[in-house]
């Protein structure tokens, strides 16, 4: 515990996700307007006592549209990062155990769809399924599964020539026992540092989908929206983007410092057991 | 089928191993390269009788821990037969082998990496039971507590995660893990090449302890010449995939005829007497004809016949053998 | 030549400083050969960081001298070592892969040294290569010069490391651990190596190893070390023979041997303390051994026996015709 504090990039990036966290919470229970309450008498305000972050074009109030598009960001977050974390976890397990015949198969998939450039992918999943939150976060997850495969693969393979798992085959413990008794517990810290960092990735896929006008559909606010939005009229209102896009920013630096901080203590844990 | 299998093992037996062949293939350094081979084990035929203790002596890449995988059928191999028990295990089926399967166990080199680091003790160890079949918790406690007192350890280090234990303590929880499931037969696999002098030594003393009184067998792997001699009743001594001498531990110590055993000996008890010339070259560089001695290109009696013609096993004395054409030559020197 | 005298050395660590070192004292004369014998964590790759000034920044000197040729290396400061290390003071280490560049030739990591040294370049330094070479048992230094670290075997790395370490013409070399991730039959070839640059340049060596019969078989004095301390330090025969500390006594007990096959090996019981464990007074090794009285928790002093060996137990004070020192 006291390493932990001692981490500087654990204790900030978690500082900042629990702020951004808090914040978001908030929004639930209390934002200062309806976030797409229209004030034909206040468009495109900068800051002031009574709209904290401005207003937009159409004179809603920007704090308010911030905090609940942030509810989207973490709920986008969450669902994408755990399917995939799950599928991709799966999937790695067999690639690294049955080297060969089974996972060449599975990794050659991977590779292929890992080809695609993302963006392009998300824009097909729209194309076919509907713009809507659930094709957006079938296509984000999509996009994340080969990373966890690639990384949590290469842990499994290293840990399966440990002797102690060389000792399970030994006195002939089935092979799904193996994989998911004795192995997974050995790759579970890779597994959450790659989320945190795949946390970031999917808020910043959202963002730019949203921005591109394929995620969450107007008026629902979110933060790549908002940008777009507040990016025509740049030149009028230069506060527009300011909020959305300092919280998109202390969200993505606030999970990838969390997942290198992750990853210093847990690999100094397994490195040095002392 | 099993009845024939019978009839070719001696019954006092517990292992035999014939014509045990395993290559690899080597990493080509050209891309149109022919694949080369690299046998790391080469008609390797030995036995092991009930209780006894059998040494395997071998520099490191000689093939050693790959034979002692192929017992454990943690490795296949190309061709050859291992019968163990009275049945030929080397190419059943995994399902048919379960239940002979607890009866070969293994000790593993570094115990740092023979314990799954995310359990505690306790766990490893009911792992064990549950896989010959122990599910019962309490069945599982009274397995496991009796023989805890036996490899000197108590009750409170269930609790504990690996890396809270010391090495030597690591390695008591590993044998104690092999006898678990109530094995005839031990691969012990340089089991005291990580510990410490005085540590070595109380795992040495325990295992020879347990030995006696659970009547194991064991194979026991090392590249130490004194701990070799320390354990075995009988010494196999392995030089680059073949066995080139065996026979009973005070022969093949004291009256060891092959060069290389030679070698061995001379480096333990000598330090100025540099009988041979050249060391140990990276085994994928030498060039050596299928049919010539494996020792060739190390050995100070070399001639013509060693490289054109293979030696076979000539008899020293009773139960011991060493593959060379020039025994009488060597014998004639020492004296 | 090297006399060390009452070194101390400590590591801080959480806020404490805990002793690695405490009260270590030897010498070596010009063409000998000392060995420090112990168990891992013992201090002996300490003590020889300690000598060439390579010790971590946590890690400090506390009191004591180390005297090489008349200076003392324990004030030196890290811009002093660099005019001797290498030069006057030169290192072996136990890994040969880690130590060599994987991507420069093996001739040229030699004529590096040689360029560092004496400034040799072009045919001068060709024939110093190929020299050095031979001098260090390549038979075809030719081919040896242009092969990289990875085409050597594990012995014929050591013997390039060798050959640099001697390149500057050292007093004293220290090698630690040189033989351990060798065969035992390159082993020889190593030591006998070692043993043959002495005879012909009359240098100090140190040689590290937790193998007994390694030092047994090169050097003419012994230092057995246990938790940071000297326990017993003199001739390598009357050690192996009859060793007086009680962890020497235990120690030579467990290992092996051909004449006393039936019999158990003898054992110390517990473990090597940690540095955290370490008794903080009185004998670190009272609490395994088996001799232990009500005095081991007092002041233990160095005493010197009438055969010239210093033991560290308090069993001497007046055995053997013990003197305190």
């Amino acid at each position: 515990m006291k390493k932990a504090f001692q981490n500087r990039n654990l204790l900030v990036g978690s500082i900042l996700v629990c702020f951004l966290l808090l914040v978001t919470l908030a929004g639930i229970f209390y934002t200062p307007y309806a976030p797409n309450a229209i004030d034909p008498n206040a468009l495109l305000e900068g800051p002031s006592i009574k709209h904290w972050g401005g207003t937009d074009k159409l004179g809603r109030d920007i704090l308010s549209r911030t905090m609940v598009a942030g509810q989207s960001a973490f709920l986008m977050g969450l669902i994408t990062v755990s399917s995939s974390m799950f599928t991709g976890v799966f999937f790695a397990l067999l690639a690294g155990y049955f080297q060969g015949g089974l996972g060449n198969l599975i990794m050659r998939f991977t590779d292929a769809f890992k080809s695609i450039p993302s963006l392009l992918f998300a824009m097909m999943v729209a194309a076919i399924l509907g713009r809507s939150f659930a094709s957006t976060a079938f296509a984000i997850s999509m996009i994340l599964i080969p990373q966890f495969v690639r990384m949590t693969r290469a842990v499994v393979i290293k840990i399966k020539e440990n002797e102690y798992i060389q000792w399970t085959k030994l006195v002939g413990l089935g092979s799904i026992r193996i994989m998911f008794l004795h192995i997974l517990p050995n790759v579970m810290s890779t597994v959450i540092i790659t989320a945190s960092l795949a946390f970031a990735e999917a808020v910043l896929t959202e963002a730019a989908l949203s921005y591109l006008g394929l995620g969450i559909q107007p008026p629902d606010p979110s933060w790549g929206q908002m940008l777009s939005q507040g990016q025509s009229a740049l030149r009028v209102s230069p506060w527009g983007v300011l909020l959305p896009g300092t919280m998109i920013t202390m969200l993505v630096l606030g999970f990838n410092l969390l997942g290198d901080g992750l990853s210093e203590l847990l690999n100094a844990r397994t490195a040095k057991p002392e | 089928m099993a009845e024939r299998n019978n009839s070719k093992m001696n019954p006092d037996s517990i292992l035999k191993v014939e014509q045990l062949v395993k290559t690899y293939p080597l990493p080509s350094e050209r891309i149109f390269e022919r694949k080369k081979i690299f046998t790391a084990v080469s008609n390797v035929s030995f036995e092991i009788k009930k209780g006894e203790t059998v040494g395997l002596i071998g520099e490191s890449g000689c093939g050693k821990t790959s034979v002692g995988r192929i017992i454990t059928k943690l490795l296949e191999p190309d061709s050859g037969k291992v019968f163990f028990e009275g049945q030929e295990i080397s190419s059943i089926k995994k399902k048919d082998f379960r239940e002979k399967r607890s009866r070969i166990q293994m000790i593993f080199q570094d115990p740092s990496t023979a314990l799954n680091p995310q359990f505690r003790i306790g766990r490893i160890l009911r792992e064990a039971l549950f896989s010959i079949g122990i599910k019962r918790r309490t069945d599982q406690k009274n397995r496991i507590m009796p023989l805890l007192s036996r490899v000197g350890m108590s009750e409170e280090y269930l609790d504990r995660y690996p890396h809270e234990l010391s090495g030597g303590q690591k390695q008591r929880i590993c044998i104690l893990l092999a006898l678990l499931t109530n094995p005839s037969l031990i691969v012990a696999d340089e089991v005291v090449s990580a510990l410490d002098l005085s540590v070595q030594a109380q795992i040495l003393n325990l295992m020879r302890l347990l030995q006696k009184d659970f009547g194991l067998s064991i194979l026991f792997i090392s590249h130490n010449l004194n701990i070799i001699h320390y354990m075995s009743d009988r010494i196999l001594v392995m030089y680059m995939g073949e066995i080139v001498e065996y026979g009973p531990c005070e022969e093949v110590y004291r009256k060891g005829r092959h060069p290389y055993t030679m070698l061995l000996l001379s480096s333990l008890l000598d330090l100025n007497a540099d009988k041979t010339s050249g060391e140990a070259k990276d085994s994928s560089e030498l060039i050596r004809g299928e049919s010539s001695c494996i020792f060739y290109h190390r050995c100070p009696w070399r001639d013509r016949l060693c490289l054109e013609k293979k030696p076979l096993f000539a008899e020293l004395g009773p139960g011991h053998y060493a593959k060379c054409h020039h025994l009488d030559i060597i014998e004639a020197s020492l004296k | 030549m090297l006399k060390v005298d009452k070194l101390n050395v400590s590591i801080k660590m959480n806020k404490g400083l805990y002793p690695v070192l405490e009260d270590v004292s030897f010498s070596v004369a010009r063409g000998d050969t000392l060995g420090i014998v112990g168990e891992s964590g013992c201090g002996k790759s300490m003590t020889a960081m300690a000598l060439m000034g390579l010790l971590r920044k946590n890690i400090k000197i506390v009191s004591g001298q180390i005297n090489f040729d008349g200076m003392d290396l324990a004030a030196f400061s890290q811009k002093q070592y660099e005019q001797i290390r290498g030069k006057r003071l030169s290192m072996i280490f136990q890994d040969s892969m880690s130590s060599l560049n994987p991507l420069m030739k093996a001739g040229k990591q030699i004529g590096e040294a040689y360029q560092i040294h004496f400034g040799l370049s072009g045919d001068a330094l060709d024939s110093k290569i190929l020299e050095s070479l031979n001098s260090v048992g390549f038979t075809n230094p030719e081919e040896t010069r242009s092969k990289y670290p990875h085409q050597l075997s594990g012995g014929q790395r050591q013997r390039v490391m060798i050959a640099m370490a001697i390149a500057g013409n050292p007093e004293l070399l220290i090698a630690d651990e040189p033989t351990t991730a060798l065969d035992v039959t390159s082993q020889n070839k190593i030591l006998t190596l070692i043993k043959n640059i002495q005879a012909a340049s009359a240098l100090a060596i140190i040689i590290i190893s937790h193998d007994i019969t390694v030092i047994s078989q090169t050097c003419s004095h012994v230092c057995v070390m246990y938790s940071g301390w000297i326990v017993e330090h003199g001739k390598t025969k009357d050690i192996i023979s009859n060793p007086k500390h009680p962890y020497a006594e235990a120690l030579i007990a467990a290992i092996p041997n051909a004449k006393a096959k039936d019999k158990e090996l003898g054992v110390i019981k517990g473990n090597v303390p940690s540095l955290l464990q370490r008794p903080k007074e009185g004998c670190v090794f009272a609490e395994r051994c088996k001799y232990r009285m009500p005095e081991c928790s007092g002041e233990i002093g160095n005493f010197v026996l009438k055969d010239g060996r210093t033991v560290r137990c308090i069993l001497y004070r007046h055995k053997d015709g013990g003197k305190e020192q």
